[in-house]
């Protein structure tokens, strides 16, 4: 064949591949452009042009920029420069390392291929450096083709990351990939879907609630003198007045929030083995935990829910107390520490959210780091410190990240153990004193740990479940030089600041008002009256009712503009 | 209706006996998970076939080092022929000494071809399979080695 053939056979299938491109676009309603002009002037030898799919998906699009642009180099099957694709080219355009390609017709663009050669895209092994779609097509466009490296249109780099996908066996043909759901779809062939851990966590939630069936059924027949005590046994009082015990009046919320506490501990760890606090890797180490680490998503879903529950939770525990006055003295000073701890898990909360370090933080985290500035005096000094700079960064990070693995934890199980310590110094629960109690029934610890051990398997069973049906929310990372808008919200937790805010100064609504509220919260049992001894363990003592009233009004309220802040 | 199960105990050890297989499996199946949570591998592996290039590229005297692989490649008459530079002792890479290779780590020696003369390392340099493409590349296989 001569090359003046080649160029013929070309020319017509690359016109009939044109023609047959406008058929298959039809109507000019139709979004989808031409395809890319370079199929039109092709310069060499290449196969013949591929079949029209109609209507075509991503990766059919993908296929077509494909053998227009990318096959010379990488093989028309994604082989890479194999020795096999070479040959077949003619001797003259075989050497494209020393001579730009492409041979004797090498247009002006042409450009020399690195020796290391252009690596395979398709088969075993083949993409390694990437692990989801998003990172294959942020670099597609970036860098491919060679030259010019970055003269792809964004729909063309997802079309081609989509061709790649299907070369791979991966993917999935009805989603079309874009810039904020290629995150969340892995690359390689050997996880065609990403790793599910439903089953495994059904199964596992299934075990856990039979389990905690027969456990139920078997400690009915209870027997008090068989237990000789473990070290667990031990952590509990050996009988509390029956009074101090009732679910309805308790309602299990400081149990509960140890629990939670627990969980995050465990699972909180097992992510430090996944997770780099580094603004150019914390993102994608998430996306790997969440898509390729066998039941990663599960810990991390866990550890989102948890967290998120822990806030309720303690939401519960503190309308609990108020609403039962059972902060009154010797209680108060415990009930200070309560409420630092609510204020130290909020700050875990947010810590945490920031170290996903994606396009869902971005204003959160801007936001929230600017108050601290505006605070007049030390809200500079402030800002650095929390900073660690002039503007978020990888300082930043790697100081949220250690605030919230060593610094805020390490202070929150410390007040947690001086809390539950002081639960014990005070006499336990609150509860009337003994004289006006409603029976002299006291409970065994057997029964107080049944009860426990029953509600931690019914409890991590819910969690386990909500975890494999609702994941935590994850975006594509974090680009400091982007202007994409973005999540604009504040985590809900923080969602009332953020309607305040819109209300005015923001160092008055954004500091300042939501510092009153702690305040007011931690001077009620030092400034209003408290119930009488005989009033405790039980709902709406009389004695304590103004506080009943400012607190309850003062929850109400950030409860509202929660609500606000959701709607809007 | 005559005969009645004995008063809680059978009933108490039979639950018992359900509690604990079901929070075994459920111990079990954690552990699975956790094993299978820790057995992924963040990185890919090495590759295990270099292309060299043309073989007109490769010098007409004297030996090839490739850091990369690590390995040694030379000419005989024979044709091609190529070691691991990993040291068969505890996997460091060696490095070139005088004519030979010696390991940085614990001093073992090695002469041009890849014989041990010095240990700790008691055994050869391995040998790795090279072959010259049809379209006359130079190809390296590598199993991987200690590493």
């Amino acid at each position: 064949m001569t090359i003046q053939f080649r160029k013929l056979v070309l020319i017509i299938s690359a016109i009939l591949l044109l023609g047959g491109g406008l058929v298959w676009v039809g109507p000019a309603t139709v979004s989808y452009s031409a395809p890319p002009s370079t199929l039109a002037t092709p310069t060499y030898d290449r196969p013949g042009p591929l079949p029209t799919v109609s209507p075509p998906s991503q990766a059919d699009n993908g296929a077509q920029v494909y053998w227009g642009m990318c096959q010379d180099c990488h093989g028309d099957q994604g082989q890479g420069l194999a020795a096999a694709w070479r040959a077949a080219y003619a001797p003259a355009y075989q050497n494209c390392w020393a001579a730009g390609c492409h041979g004797e017709d090498a247009p002006a663009n042409s450009f020399t291929i690195p020796e290391a050669g252009a690596p395979a895209l398709a088969g075993p092994g083949a993409l390694p450096q990437f692990s989801t779609a998003f990172e294959l097509g942020t670099y597609i466009q970036e860098n491919m083709p060679l030259s010019p490296s970055g003269s792809l249109s964004k729909d063309q780099a997802w079309e081609l990351t989509a061709y790649l996908l299907s070369l791979n066996q991966s993917g999935d043909s009805s989603l079309t990939l874009n810039g904020s759901n290629s995150a969340a779809v892995p690359v390689h062939s050997q996880i065609k879907i990403p790793q599910g851990s439903l089953g495994g966590t059904l199964l596992l939630s299934l075990a856990l609630i039979i389990g905690a069936a027969a456990y139920a059924a078997g400690s009915k027949y209870l027997q008090s003198k068989s237990t000789k005590g473990t070290f667990y046994h031990h952590l509990h009082p050996a009988t509390i007045p029956a009074d101090q015990a009732r679910f309805g009046y308790t309602l299990g919320a400081g149990g509960l929030a140890v629990f939670f506490c627990l969980v995050l501990l465990i699972t909180g760890l097992l992510e430090t083995y996944y997770y780099l606090p580094d603004p150019g890797a914390a993102a994608e180490s998430i996306q790997t935990l969440s898509i390729l680490v066998p039941y990663g998503d599960l810990v991390r879903n866990t550890h989102f829910w948890s967290a998120q529950l822990l806030i309720l939770v303690l939401m519960v525990h503190l309308v609990r107390i108020i609403l039962t006055g059972a902060y009154a003295p010797p209680r108060r000073f415990n009930y200070l520490l309560g409420l630092i701890l609510l204020v130290v898990a909020l700050l875990l909360d947010f810590t945490g959210y920031v170290l996903r370090w994606d396009e869902g933080i971005r204003w959160a985290l801007v936001v929230g780091t600017n108050l601290l500035k505006t605070i007049p005096g030390i809200g500079d000094g402030l800002y650095n410190f929390v900073i660690g700079g002039t503007e978020p960064g990888p300082a930043s990070l790697i100081r949220f990240y250690s605030w919230h693995i060593y610094g805020l934890t390490l202070l929150f199980a410390g007040i947690t153990a001086w809390h539950i310590f002081r639960v014990r110094r005070d006499g336990g629960i609150s509860a009337p004193a003994a004289p006006h109690r409603s029976s002299p029934e006291r409970i065994p610890r057997a029964r107080l740990i049944r009860t426990e051990v029953l509600a931690m398997l019914i409890g991590g069973t819910a969690l386990l479940v909500l975890s494999a049906v609702i994941p935590a929310p994850i975006d594509q990372p974090l680009n400091p030089n982007g202007t994409l808008a973005g999540d604009t919200g504040a985590p809900w937790f923080f969602l009332w600041i953020q309607e305040t805010l819109k209300l005015g100064n923001p160092f008055l609504w954004g500091v300042v008002v939501p510092l009153l509220a702690v305040i007011i919260l931690g001077l009620l049992p030092y400034i209003l009256p408290n119930a009488e001894p005989s009033e405790l363990g039980r709902w709406l003592p009389s004695g304590n009712r103004a506080a009943q009233i400012i607190g309850m009004v003062v929850i109400t309220i950030i409860f509202a503009f929660t609500l606000l802040g959701w709607l809007s | 209706m005559t005969r009645k199960l004995p008063p809680n105990l059978s009933r108490r050890k039979f639950f018992r006996i359900c509690t604990r297989i079901a929070l075994g499996l459920a111990g079990v199946l954690g552990l699975g998970g956790l094993i299978r949570y820790f057995s992924h591998k963040p990185a890919a592996d090495r590759p295990r076939v270099y292309d060299l290039g043309p073989v007109e590229d490769f010098p007409a005297s004297g030996n090839l080092i490739r850091p990369d692989i690590p390995a040694v490649i030379y000419q005989t008459d024979l044709g091609f022929e190529a070691y691991s530079l990993i040291c068969t002792h505890l996997g460091c890479t060696l490095e070139e000494s005088g004519e030979g290779f010696s390991c940085p780590c614990h001093g073992s020696q090695f002469n041009p071809v890849g014989k041990v003369i010095k240990g700790p390392a008691r055994e050869d340099l391995e040998t790795l399979d090279i072959e010259v493409t049809e379209s006359g590349d130079l190809i390296i296989y590598t199993d991987g080695g200690l590493l």
